[in-house]
């Protein structure tokens, strides 16, 4: 073999390598992503910082973010692994549905069917994804780019995925990203907002525990609920109709194995395929422009208008209802269950001892997550 | 020290979203606001926030120079979606961006035999509004529909199977 051979050999190995792209124009993306991953990873396992969603999405980060990695693109017209992932789960919107049957396996609705008045909380805390909405688009987002910020705030993470992956995939990795992350910082931005806004005589109000809901009532409930979304919202039947089939599993009692293995082994198992496929989409060239990291900003505001929203919603039904209502659990309104309940559990019980506000700020967290899929209807059908 | 790192973390978060660099003049400019313009028309009116073309040639004519004009108005990073959304209404062809153009909408009247107005509007405030009002209003209607159901739900279960809807006591 010459030397000429060997050379030869040497640089053609070397360019199969990731190293002549690091050292590229545009190579410190790379470094400025593995610094990303890392960040979500230390948050996961040192900090215990929603690890079930961050350590995947960390990870996701840090893989596709090698240069000449077969990861996240095509081969001969066929997607690599974490693409194949990505398209099939998230593009076809697989995943963010089948989170949506997990959780109606897992959540109890009688809360909120004993209370229906909860309903309006929900829907009242709706009101910064619209607000929003507006902020970005002078911002200088594209319409189904503002829509799909705007539903950050309704603190969901399968509909913000669900509503991103239709109308602005390249923004799909920061949106989920600040809904999870606001959703666990829940203690944080929410407590102050719902201080600012209740006076100490509303924080005091007790209210009635609701009554139990026989089991035919139960059962009608995702019958009836799924009637409605599937006529008034259709766009948003695929998550709406699997969260009420999953409900409706459960309540019947009659598929114990099903509700089980819906509510643990699948959840699980979508869980890692969304979390390595979210942190996938977030290559350094789609991430590190402006838009994605304005997202982080944008969606703050939202979280905020939001919690603002389902308080303000509780004082107007108070002008009107004999049975008043503690304001402390309109910030549950929006959907991030169990986080905002138990801060209204929490404060309600700084103020006294006594006032047991959990199983309320339950039922206006599940009607958020009514409202939350209902607002991403009214916005997709802008595009229809 | 937690404290001082939320300050400066969300003060960073709300700095970024509350004064972006390329915070838009939304609505701005001078029509047509970057819309395509048909050549031969002349201006008949001039609003606020749209302006009037005036063409002699039929409907199909000018809609067939918009198909045209479009039919590369599409996302540069998804090649499918088109940024120009065709609505055929009863009264005209109403053409509306997607996209992130300067024009909001492109309405091409009907029914007028060889002469067509063409209406561009620009971006506004007004539609944003009034668009996001209805969609809000809309979320209002779907759950408050959703109580009444309930309501009469709940009160029939009570009628017929009684034993389900036991009061609970008072806190």
């Amino acid at each position: 073999m010459s030397w000429n051979e060997i050379w030869d050999l040497l640089v053609g190995t070397l360019k199969t390598t990731g190293f002549p792209m690091l050292f590229a124009a545009g190579g410190w993306k790379y470094v400025v992503m593995w610094a990303f991953g890392c960040f979500f990873l230390y948050m996961a396992i040192a900090k215990d910082f929603e690890p079930i969603l961050l350590l995947p999405i960390g990870f996701g980060i840090f893989l596709v973010n090698f240069p000449n990695t077969p990861l996240f693109g095509f081969t001969e017209g066929h997607p690599q692994l974490l693409q194949f992932f990505y398209k099939y789960g998230i593009i076809w919107e697989v995943i963010p549905c089948l989170i949506f049957l997990g959780l109606g396996a897992m959540t109890d609705f009688e809360p909120m069917i004993s209370n229906p008045k909860m309903l309006l909380i929900g829907a009242g805390a709706q009101l910064g994804v619209f607000v929003t909405f507006t902020g970005t688009i002078l911002a200088g987002f594209t319409i189904k780019e503002a829509a799909s910020v705007g539903i950050i705030g309704g603190a969901d993470g399968p509909t913000t995925i669900y509503l991103t992956a239709k109308l602005a995939p390249h923004l799909l990795a920061a949106n989920t990203l600040a809904a999870y992350s606001y959703m666990s910082l829940v203690p944080i931005i929410q407590a102050p907002i719902m201080r600012l806004m209740t006076s100490d005589k509303e924080r005091l109000i007790r209210m009635k525990i609701g009554r139990r809901c026989s089991r035919t009532e139960l059962v009608l409930f995702p019958l009836i609920c799924g009637a409605i979304i599937a006529l008034m919202v259709p766009a948003v039947m695929p998550l709406m109709g699997m969260l009420m089939f999953g409900n409706l599993m459960r309540v019947s009692g009659a598929v114990k194995r099903l509700t089980n293995t819906a509510s643990t082994a699948l959840m699980d198992i979508v869980t890692i395929f969304l979390g390595l496929s979210v942190g996938a989409s977030m290559q350094a060239h789609v991430f590190l422009t402006y838009k994605p990291i304005m997202v982080f900003g944008l969606g703050l505001i939202d979280f905020i208008v939001c919690t603002a929203g389902g308080i303000i919603t509780v004082k107007i039904i108070n002008l009107i209802a004999k049975e008043k209502i503690n304001p402390l659990i309109g910030n549950s309104g929006v959907s991030a269950l169990p986080m905002s309940p138990r801060l209204s559990q929490m404060m309600g019980q700084q103020y006294d001892k006594k006032n047991y506000l959990l199983m309320h700020a339950m039922a206006a967290c599940l009607a958020g997550s009514i409202g939350s899929p209902a607002a991403a209807g009214m916005l997709l059908s802008m595009f229809e | 020290m937690k404290t001082i790192i939320y300050t400066i973390f969300f003060s960073l978060m709300l700095g970024m979203a509350i004064s972006p660099a390329p915070l838009y003049a939304w609505g701005g400019g001078q029509p047509p606001w970057e819309a395509p313009v048909m050549p031969g028309g002349k201006i008949v009116k001039t609003e606020d926030i749209s302006v009037y073309y005036e063409y002699d040639q039929p409907y199909e004519k000018v809609l067939a120079f918009y198909k045209e004009a479009l039919k590369n108005y599409r996302d540069p990073q998804y090649q499918h979606v088109d940024w120009a959304k065709f609505r055929d209404w009863d009264d005209q062809m109403y053409i509306e961006d997607q996209g992130g153009a300067k024009w909001h909408s492109i309405g091409i009247s009907k029914g007028g035999g060889n002469k067509t107005t063409v209406k561009i509007t620009r971006d506004n405030m007004m539609w944003v509004f009034s668009t996001l009002l209805i969609r809000f209003a809309g979320v209002f209607f779907v759950l408050c529909t959703l109580w009444l159901l309930l309501n009469i739900n709940s009160a029939l279960m009570k009628k017929y199977f009684p034993e389900g809807g036991k009061k609970a006591k008072a806190s």
